[in-house]
């Protein structure tokens, strides 16, 4: 080997040596908390959902809409407003006239059926009249057509255009599209004397034809008018007898992540309110309300004397613009009802059933009903279960998902639940892991913490447990694979069936600390 | 949990990076050259010369320790506790490996002394060196749960790393090889840290552990990183002057080496700590949350709170040796020679050594090297000279540390030069 060959040879030698091949690890041991904290009534229920009254009990307030009732239909303005063919009030020709020479003068008032609906007036929250002219005249024509009543942010409303000459087969074509957004439109007609009708004039006079036309008395011209995508903000008249029934859900997340078991609630009460936005007289009849738990299934139908008989709301009032609606209200308490079967069920959803009668008494206003459309009835539902409560085997279902990359180097090692607990109630959990969508697999560990004993006044003696989850390494490297733990925990109230209270001061210390085998590695 | 990270950020600068670089060995360079009888290089055309190094060493990380960090694999217990145990004294660490070229003109004449030529040398070095507590080592190497209930310091922590390229010209001197080169610098990246308090609490139950920390970590622009990526300028002289004994009993040689700074640009970064943390864990509130998600603190966040971007300086881990080579029997001539770099792990280097040639253009020798950032080592060296012109020197300044797992260090050093156009081989080729 030549000397050149060999020094290459040891420079190439070192610089394979100096390859990396694989990562530098090390198991180290650790000690360390991992959360901690109080947990209070709040934190278990939800601020939004929990009040306390003067004494400290705390009260599940749930609020929400039953249903509002959409009333649009009650009010809808035809597509087609006007569709005429006009033509001169002459016979023969071809007549030569002059600029300025009336040929059409015509004002029209056209009478809509809105389906018992005797509307004086309307206004416009959104939408658009389009306006087309077609002249089939060999002439220029001014064409001028107005609709009568119409007053908004624009002024009136018109459309006056030059048109020039047609022809039979090819008339001069004019579109406009106006918006209407804000306008009020009078249906009452020239006179003021009808309903659902609109008046409109359309005026036709020669135009400038630099001294030659031509007009046969069988020329036209054709007028179309139609609305557009036209939402009533407001409507005034007599709106006819209405009737409706509704059948609808109201889901209840309340309760959602409870499961299982037996609950019984002491003084829980429910109010329903019932307001009507509406000028016209209404009837309300609830003819169902049911409470259902999908899972286990269950449901309870609420009894309650109001359950199938009318409920009469008179009619809001209206003055200078402002709506002062009138309210019915209506308390289902343990007194009137079978309330507390009806939440013991934990449901998740309420089903109801409702007939509304609007003017059952027919047109006793005399054609002053009014109606605003984005606000006409609300029926609202306000839950309040004081949590006098017991409880047996009642689950709360929780899923954790572990984002840390830390945690990806676990190698095994145990986790330490501390809790002091000075709720009257016990605890057992477990913690799963959580595979693919949602299933529940391999237990990781579980533990019980114990009920506060011996009441004092209005407290409870916290009690202390100490639970220990010991993690295999083998468990680790799944739940590094899956990253997702579900906590499954089971309430029992102490001395079941008797209830206890749940007061503002009872917490729940909690103190999770991990003994951990930690693998570190380096690149 | 961020605490491993900042414990994996510290680990990884002190040794991950000096397992790649090291201080390039000084050692006995072209001793050959100058102890020989045949002065017949001068009369080279002109020399090309390279060189390559790589060092590490400790005064207690041993080398089966140091290779998993090289090669990679587990550190068990019983390597941890073999390199943990027996010794009080802290840990030091360094290391560096440098490459280059270096080109001599003999056929200059410079200011009309025909003894003068110039050369200019383009080279890249590495350089990291750390020094660490033996708290501090069982708390990276075991973790705090032996620490529980306990508050350890585990400061000082020093911890540098530096790497630069460097483009040189200079002027030497033919007869005794001694040489002044001025050279401009491209810094590549460094990072410094300076840690004067750490602690870590844990208390015995584990619900708390409080970190105290008062340190600074600098680092060039984080942004642009690999080799050849300028994110500083300077300049650095190096010089070396060989000055024969009489009688040609050999000679002394005064060494400066990367005598210089760089300037890193505004956008290294500074990152300051002064501050006592408390981790208590997770707020058991987000569990509960309708996030479902738990979220651990970042440690390292918590405890940098400040971070700044300007220009800063830094010096390069310049060398100053003095060596004795002092001829004691025709072939054969000792050495003795001192080392200093200015760094707090760097203590002092002696050396003391004898080379003896084995032919008249071979030299082989062993040292005995005291100091550094590591003890003592005994190192060997081979010279040679050959007809073509070609010139070989290899050094190992630790021998057993080339076989031993328990050894503390390792280090070679490979120069390879050929000398060009020399009087001998134009006659070769004549002939």
């Amino acid at each position: 080997m030549r000397t050149s060959q060999l020094f290459l040879t040891i420079i190439f030698v070192l610089s394979l040596a100096s390859c990396r091949k694989e990562e530098t690890r090390w198991r180290t041991e650790w000690k360390a908390p991992l959360a901690q904290g109080r947990l209070s009534l709040s934190n278990l229920v939800g601020d939004t959902l929990l009040s306390f009254d003067d004494g400290g009990l705390a009260h599940l307030v749930y609020e929400n809409q039953l249903t509002n009732f959409n009333l649009d239909t009650l009010v809808r303005l035809p597509d087609t407003l006007v569709s005429e063919n006009y033509s001169p009030d002459i016979d023969g020709g071809p007549f030569d006239l002059p600029a300025g020479i009336t040929l059409v003068n015509e004002t029209q008032q056209s009478t809509y059926d809105l389906g018992g609906a005797q509307i004086k007036e309307v206004r416009v929250a959104s939408g658009g009249v389009r306006i087309e002219l077609r002249n089939y005249v060999d002439s220029k024509l001014l064409m001028s057509y107005q609709l009568e009543g119409a007053e908004g942010p624009q002024g009136t409303l018109g459309y006056n255009i030059e048109a020039d000459a047609g022809t039979t087969q090819d008339p001069a074509v004019y579109e406009d599209f106006r918006d209407l957004s804000g306008y009020e439109l009078d249906l009452t007609g020239i006179n003021g004397n009808y309903y659902n009708t609109i008046a409109a004039n359309f005026l036709v006079t020669v135009g400038d034809n630099e001294g030659e036309t031509e007009i046969y008395g069988d020329d036209s011209v054709v007028v179309n008018i139609s609305f557009e995508d036209v939402v009533i903000q407001y409507a005034s008249g007599y709106f006819g007898q209405y009737e409706n029934e509704l059948q609808d859900t109201l889901n209840l997340e309340v309760f959602e992540n409870l499961s299982l078991g037996t609950m019984m609630v002491e003084e829980a009460s429910l109010d329903l309110s019932i307001t009507n936005y509406v000028g016209m007289d209404a009837r309300l009849t609830f003819n169902d309300l049911k409470s259902i738990r999908e899972e286990p299934q269950n449901e309870v139908s609420l009894s309650h004397e109001f359950l199938g008989d009318p409920i009469n709301i008179t009619r809001a009032t209206e003055n200078t613009g402002i709506v002062t609606p009138s309210e019915v209200d209506v308390e289902i308490n343990e007194g009137n009802s079978n309330i507390t079967d009806f939440m013991g069920v934990l449901p998740n959803k309420i089903v109801y059933d409702i007939d509304l009668n609007l003017n059952p008494l027919g047109d006793i206003s005399l054609g002053n009903d009014f109606l605003y459309t984005d606000q006409s009835f609300e029926t609202s539902l306000v839950l309040d279960i004081p949590l006098c409560l017991a409880a047996e085997n009642i689950g709360m279902r929780d899923t954790l998902e572990l984002k840390n990359e830390p945690l990806e180097d676990w190698a095994q090692g145990s986790v330490y639940l501390i809790v002091e607990n000075t709720f009257p109630f016990s605890a057992t959990f477990d913690l799963s892991l959580l595979e693919g969508a949602n299933t529940q697999a391999e237990l990781i560990g579980s533990g019980e913490i114990a009920a506060a004993t011996m009441p004092v006044g209005l407290n409870y003696v916290a009690a202390e447990s100490t639970s220990e989850i010991e993690i295999p390494a083998e468990l680790v490297t799944k739940i590094h694979q899956e990253n997702r733990i579900v906590l499954n925990v089971t309430f029992n109230t102490a001395g079941y069936p008797d209830t206890v209270k749940l007061r503002e001061q009872y917490y729940m210390d909690v103190l999770l600390t991990g003994d951990i085998d930690y693998e570190i590695s380096i690149d | 949990m961020r605490l491993a990270l900042t414990k994996r950020g510290i680990v990884k600068l002190a040794f991950l990076t000096a397992i790649f670089v090291g201080v390039a060995l000084s050692g006995n360079s072209q001793t050959l050259l100058l102890m020989s009888e045949d002065s017949s290089f001068i009369d080279s055309r002109f020399m090309l010369e390279v060189r390559g190094s790589l060092d590490y060493r400790s005064n207690r990380l041993n080398n089966e320790f140091m290779d998993k960090f090289i090669v990679g694999g587990f550190i068990n217990d019983e390597l941890k506790d073999e390199v943990g145990e027996g010794n009080d004294e802290n840990f030091r660490f360094g290391g560096g490996a440098s490459g280059g070229i270096r080109f001599y003109n003999f056929g200059d004449t410079i200011f009309k002394n025909p003894n003068l030529g110039v050369l200019v040398n383009l080279s890249s070095h590495w350089h990291a060196r750390a020094s660490f507590t033996q708290e501090f080592y069982d708390m990276a190497m075991y973790g705090n749960r032996q620490f529980a209930g306990k508050n350890p310091s585990l400061d000082p922590i020093n911890a540098d790393y530096i790497t630069w390229q460097q483009a040189g010209a200079g002027i030497f001197h033919k007869p005794t090889m001694s040489f002044v080169s001025l050279n401009v610098i491209n810094g590549q990246a460094f990072s410094s840290m300076r840690t004067s308090t750490a602690s870590v609490f844990t208390s015995a139950d584990g619900d708390q552990l409080t970190v105290g920390l008062v340190s600074e970590l600098n680092e060039s622009d984080t942004l642009y990183s690999g080799f050849g990526v300028s994110n500083g300028v300077g300049s650095a002289l190096n010089a070396r002057i060989n000055i024969p004994l009489k009688e040609s009993k050999g000679f002394v040689s005064l060494q400066l080496q990367d005598f210089g700074f760089i300037n890193w640009n505004e956008y290294t970064l500074t990152h300051r700590a002064n501050t006592t943390y408390s981790f208590t864990g997770a707020d058991i509130n987000d569990v509960f949350s309708d996030e479902n998600e738990i979220q651990f603190p970042s440690l390292q966040d918590s405890l940098f709170e400040e971070t700044t971007v300007s220009k800063q300086t830094t010096f390069l881990p310049g060398r100053l040796a003095v060596t004795l080579n002092h001829r004691i029997i025709e072939k054969g001539f000792y050495t003795l020679g001192v080392e200093f770099i200015p760094i707090p792990e760097y203590i002092p280097l002696g050396r003391i050594g004898y080379s003896h040639f084995i032919k008249d253009k071979m030299l082989a020798g062993l040292t005995a090297e005291y100091g550094g950032f590591g003890n003592l080592r005994v190192g060997a060296q081979f010279q040679w000279w050959t007809k073509s012109n070609w010139y070989l020197q290899v050094q190992v300044n630790d021998m057993p540390g080339m076989f031993l797992k328990n050894a503390k260090g390792r280090g070679a050093q490979l120069v390879v030069s050929k000398f060009f156009n020399s009087k001998d081989d134009r006659k070769r080729t004549e002939d």
